[in-house]
């Protein structure tokens, strides 16, 4: 039991340092070389987890993508690179966050650490308010774009959306630090 | 109980709630008006004292409600037992893995005993028993919301805040929640933009502006009365209808909720 939880702290510290050193490192090669680690460590638990991370970043992933593309061209740029690094790095922070989800009873592991908890509770929430988010969009989107749209729609379209997920993860982030200020929570 | 003394609040530039002043006593029942973006919302988290003004002053049972007070550990343990706030949106509140430890959260961060008790009875009251394992993120708007309800109603708050609380569910929740409502013996101030629905939520109407002024505090049944308040609030509006071809002039009721 004792052994356990030691184990899955370890591998949520593990985690995080990962997530930052993923967000932060700007090359390719370093983020593809993960790919095969993350095969070798969630085993025969690889395409569940795959299928679970392309569906829930392949709107997000694609409207980014869209956008930027859109404004390069527009601005005589070269976008192969980003698009490129940029979903490789959405795509590694969020299959490991399935794979970890995957191998530790998240809360459990952190119920006696309450920083440790209140950061995992904030992108925990983040996630699934994404998840949300995406679905109405997508709706949205397939309801009002009967027709095909043109490039100044789809344009404006994608840069709005891109406007509302930026405020509303800014606005969501702090209206839930409040309420769990409200209920008590004790980050210090 | 509850007093606010020229309070002002701003967020960054933007000047949100104007020299509001206000007591509320012990048992009261008040409801909290005004359109979208008057201040309502900012206001009810001054009184839960999570953001702070930055001119006037807010206290609470004779103590200030500042930054200072609630850093100290005692001082916020009991203040957030004795003041709990609805969000507006309940999924802001809501991050625990089950139902059950959605409610027994707060009690817990507390450290109260009998916390097993507690859950369950509050879960019967609100007719949530059989969702206790279920885990809250897949409950509809007003399971939600009565799951929220509970997690701050077993703390045996003092003073009660809601923020739209019938923003997120339907007609028939509503009707339950009013009932539920009326049993409840607290001072409580309840923020909406429905003032048909304010009638049923309490005796005392405060109305915020657009510009952010307290415009009217009184009792309820005059403030329907008091057209020119409430369409200064935007709480009503005037337009024209026709009626089997006759044209009339109405004041309108807003349902947003
Ligand atoms: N965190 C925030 N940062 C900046 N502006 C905000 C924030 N929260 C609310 N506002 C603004 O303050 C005004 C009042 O908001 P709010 O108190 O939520 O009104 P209400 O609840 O009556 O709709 C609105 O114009 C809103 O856009
Ligand atoms: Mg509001």
């Amino acid at each position: 039991m004792e052994k356990d939880l030691l184990k899955n702290r370890v591998l949520l510290i593990f985690y995080f340092v990962l997530i930052i050193i993923i967000t932060s490192f700007n090359n390719i090669y370093f983020l593809t070389a993960l790919i095969p680690l993350f095969i070798l460590i969630s085993n025969k638990d690889f395409f569940k987890i795959l299928k679970k991370t392309v569906f829930s970043l392949i709107f997000f992933n694609l409207i980014v993508s869209v956008s930027y593309i859109i404004m390069s061209v527009m601005n005589n740029k070269d976008w192969r690179e980003y698009i490129i690094l940029i979903n490789l790095r959405v795509f590694d922070a969020t299959f490991l966050t399935f794979l970890l989800a995957s191998k530790v009873n998240l809360f459990r592991a952190v119920s006696s650490s309450k920083n440790f908890s209140f950061l995992l509770l904030l992108s925990y929430s983040q996630i699934i308010m994404y998840k949300r988010n995406y679905e109405n969009f997508r709706y949205s989107f397939h309801s009002r774009n009967l027709i095909r749209p043109d490039k100044k729609q789809m344009y404006n379209f994608i840069r709005s959306t891109f406007i509302f997920f930026f405020n509303k993860s800014i606005h969501n982030s702090k209206e839930i630090s409040l309420a769990m200020k409200s209920r008590c929570f004790n980050n210090d | 109980m509850i007093n606010l003394d020229g309070v002002s609040y701003y967020y960054g530039e933007e000047n949100v709630l104007s020299n509001i002043s206000l007591k509320i006593k012990e048992n009261e029942r008040a409801v909290l008006l005004g359109s979208n973006g008057s201040g309502k919302s900012t206001m009810l988290k001054i009184l839960n004292g999570l953001i702070y003004p930055q001119k006037g002053k807010y206290t609470f049972n004779g103590k200030g409600i500042t930054k200072k007070f609630i850093s100290d550990k005692t001082n916020n343990k009991n203040f957030r037992s004795e003041v709990v706030l609805l969000f507006q949106n309940p999924d802001m509140m809501i991050f625990n893995p089950t139902v059950y430890d959605e409610i027994a959260f707060g009690l817990k961060q507390l450290g109260y005993d009998n916390i097993d008790d507690k859950v369950k009875y509050w879960a019967n009251r609100l007719n949530i028993f059989n969702y206790l394992d279920t885990p809250p993120y897949n409950l509809s708007g007003g399971e939600k919301q009565k799951v929220c309800l509970a997690s701050i109603l077993v703390l045996e708050p003092k003073v009660l805040l809601l923020d739209e609380p019938t923003a997120h569910i339907d007609p028939r929740t509503t009707g339950w929640f009013v009932d539920f409502f009326y049993e409840l013996n607290l001072t409580t101030i309840v923020a909406t933009n429905n003032i048909s629905l304010a009638m049923e939520l309490g005796e005392r109407g405060i109305v915020l502006s657009e510009n952010h002024q307290l415009i009217y505090d009184g009792g309820l049944e005059q403030l329907l009365d008091d057209k020119e308040s409430l369409l200064k609030a935007n709480l009503i509006h005037k337009h024209k209808h026709k009626h089997n071809g006759l044209e009339h002039k109405h004041y309108h009721i807003h349902y947003w909720d």
